[in-house]
């Protein structure tokens, strides 16, 4: 059974409907990594598994497990109790998670007091510890500094630090490595995978660098307009993307080696999502649409690849 | 000519040395890339040339004139019109109360540029980030991680300044989104000249847009050279950087990257598999090795030889 499975969640915020059905499973001791367009609704739906997000939204869901035990029915007493214990979150702007007028050692460590036995002493002793996992030098003193002093790349890991403190069995990172360099970051990533695997941690990992997914996730998934459209094992979906979306994703990336006169972006906008989409949201902006395309949501296909995705081309002439 | 020139900066927290003796120039219209350690003091560099460091030794020169020591409402707004700035953390560089609208309209409306002309503009440059013009009554904690990012570019590019530093302006786009906005800052810089000092983490990027590039370890530049940085990087530290780069192979990655900067010699000999005694003596100085590139280490000749 998996760590964390979600079916069908909807998010809407006012008449938005941010998300439209999203399919999740997370393993435990596995990364899955979720990408997508910027907006495409990944932040909301992480928001939502932490059961964070602002209080007008809307949420609906079909089934949400998380380790054999069915979510919708906590309250926020027994939520306080999950997160950062059970499930812990890297949030995308790391000063959303911490307090400017606290040290950073102190934040961790009030942390760890909180949700552990560990007396003060050892829980401090344990933020400079992982501090120092993550690659930062003389931590000890860069623990007595408050974020101000932190530069961005510092700030991103204390707050990992934090997240990982109280050894959660499930982490969910949302674009946890974006102000690192690439050293760094290879840090960073190698504690994580040390995590899933000495520890069982699941990992659902936000990012759009497909070089960090290639390194780290044994699944993808792809987002579009607040939905999955296409997901499977990792190496198959970036060798064979299925779905136009995906290939359009894989197009854009620059290289380190060929030089170009300009990328390849995809021409157009993402669709209003407070109007009803009854097709694929792609179609707009799709090369390969079809009249099919605007009228119908195609069905979410096993392809022979391997990989499910969710698109007309997949489907057989009848 | 030369826009930005840095004349040996210096500038210290406490006795944390962030930025040292830092020398740099910016032509007209160019782009120069800067990457380098997380922490080795890129967004002090950047800050300091928008005036929001103060420097404790050292010069800059924008346009050629010398940054103002100190700011009064007139030379703030004088500098405003020369220099932007694209903050690494969009969200609190923004007003939260303000719509993007507004928030669009403001930087135009302090400078007194494009009278009348404001909200159109403001909403041309909603499509030009890829925002829908319906966002424009929306608030910043209303957008995406990505949109905000989005809105703070288009902030500073609006008002047509002759420089911007962007600070990771790009960190948070998927790679779709992310080339819409580089091909974008390509055409401004083709169409109004504007010149950009870019940091980013992400070499492949930084290659496509920046003539030449600098590399930041520990406050000092170690290595600066043309776009040939990325394919033969001769400084121990980029080399490193370009191995780890994800897809380079993660065999290459270094394994030393915990030890901290040393204090005296060659702040990156601890994790350097070059370093030798020599290296604990002087402080090597970035000097000219030929090819238009500028290497700071001591043992190049003799590392290049072997
Ligand atoms: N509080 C809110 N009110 C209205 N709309 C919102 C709100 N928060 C987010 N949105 C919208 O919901 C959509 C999804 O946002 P989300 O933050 O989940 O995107 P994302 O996939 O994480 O994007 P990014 O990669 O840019 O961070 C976006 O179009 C955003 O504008
Ligand atoms: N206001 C401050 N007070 C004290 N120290 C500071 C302050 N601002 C920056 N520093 C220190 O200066 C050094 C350089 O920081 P800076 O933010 O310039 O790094 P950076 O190269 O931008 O790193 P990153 O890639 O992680 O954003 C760091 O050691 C940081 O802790
Ligand atoms: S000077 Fe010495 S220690 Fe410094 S980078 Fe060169 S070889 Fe390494
Ligand atoms: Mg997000
Ligand atoms: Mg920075």
């Amino acid at each position: 059974m998996s760590l964390l499975s979600v079916r069908d969640l909807h998010i809407h915020i006012g008449d938005n409907h941010l998300v439209r059905g999203v399919d999740l499973a997370v393993e435990r001791g596995e990364c899955l990594a979720l990408v997508g367009e910027s907006g495409s609704g990944k932040s909301l739906t992480a928001l939502s598994l932490m059961q964070l997000l602002p209080s007008h939204a809307r949420l609906e869901h079909g089934e949400w497990l998380f380790d054999g035990q069915d979510m919708r029915s906590l309250d926020e007493k027994a939520w306080r109790k999950v997160r950062a214990r059970r499930i812990a979150m890297v949030f995308q702007n790391p000063m959303t998670a911490l307090n400017p007028t606290m040290t950073i050692g102190q934040q961790i460590a009030e942390v760890i007091c909180l949700h552990t036995s560990m007396s003060r002493r050892e829980a401090r002793q344990r933020a400079i510890d992982l501090l120092e996992r993550l690659g930062i030098v003389n931590a000890p003193r860069r623990a007595k500094q408050y974020p101000f002093e932190l530069s961005g790349g510092m700030l991103q890991r204390a707050v990992i630090a934090m997240a990982v403190a109280c050894g959660p069995s499930m982490l969910i990172a949302d674009e946890p490595t974006t102000a690192l360099d690439v050293t760094v970051q290879a840090e960073v990533l190698a504690l994580l995978q040390e995590l899933c695997r000495d520890e069982g941690l699941g990992l659902l990992l936000i990012t759009h660098d497909l070089g960090v997914v290639e390194a780290m996730a044994k699944h993808l998934a792809v987002m579009y307009a607040g939905r999955i459209v296409e997901s499977g094992e990792c190496a198959r979906v970036l060798s064979q993307p299925a779905h136009p979306y995906t290939r359009a994703l894989q197009a854009a990336m620059p290289s380190l080696g060929e030089a170009r006169e300009s990328l390849q972006g995809i021409a157009g906008t993402p669709p209003d999502l407070s109007r009803q989409i009854p097709g694929c949201a792609f179609a707009p902006r799709c090369p390969q649409a079809m009249n099919i395309c605007v009228r119908e949501l195609p069905q979410t296909r096993l392809i022979e690849t391997g990989q499910c995705t969710e698109c007309w081309l997949w489907e057989k002439p009848e | 000519m030369s826009l930005l020139t840095i004349d040996q900066l210096s500038i210290r927290f406490g006795d944390v040395r962030a930025v040292d003796k830092v020398s740099l120039s910016v032509a007209e219209g160019e782009v120069l890339g800067l990457v380098g350690e997380s922490g080795s003091g890129k967004s002090t560099l950047g800050r300091a040339v928008c005036g929001l460091e103060s420097p404790a030794a050292g010069q800059i020169e924008i346009a050629g004139r010398p940054l103002p020591k100190r700011f009064t409402a007139a030379t703030f707004r004088k500098q405003a019109a020369l220099v932007q700035m694209v903050f690494q953390d969009a969200y609190s560089a923004m007003n939260p109360r303000m719509t993007l609208l507004e928030s669009l309209c403001e930087p135009l409306r302090l400078q007194g540029k494009q009278r009348g002309r404001e909200e159109s503009l403001a909403l041309d440059w909603l499509d030009r980030i890829g925002l829908p013009r319906r966002f424009a009554t929306r608030y910043p904690h209303e957008l995406s991680g990505g949109q905000r990012q989005r809105l703070g570019i288009a902030r500073a590019f609006i008002t047509e300044p002759k420089l911007v530093i962007c600070d990771e302006p790009v960190s948070a786009l998927d790679v779709s989104v992310q080339a819409q906005i580089i091909n974008l800052l390509q055409q401004l810089q083709r169409d109004t000249g504007v010149a950009m000092v870019f940091i980013a983490h992400d070499l492949a990027v930084v290659r496509h847009l920046a003539e030449r590039t600098a590399v930041m370890y520990h406050g000092r530049i170690v290595e600066l050279g043309g776009r040939d940085l990325f394919a033969s990087p001769r400084h121990p530290y980029t080399q490193a950087l370009v191995a780890a780069n994800p897809g380079a192979g993660r065999e290459l990655l270094e394994s030393k990257s915990l030890l901290p900067p040393a204090a005296e010699g060659c702040a990156y000999r601890r994790r350097c598999r070059f370093a030798t005694e020599a290296c604990r003596a002087g402080e090597p100085l970035l000097s000219d090795v030929g090819g238009q590139r500028l290497v700071a280490c001591d043992r190049l000749a003799e590392i290049e030889k072997s």
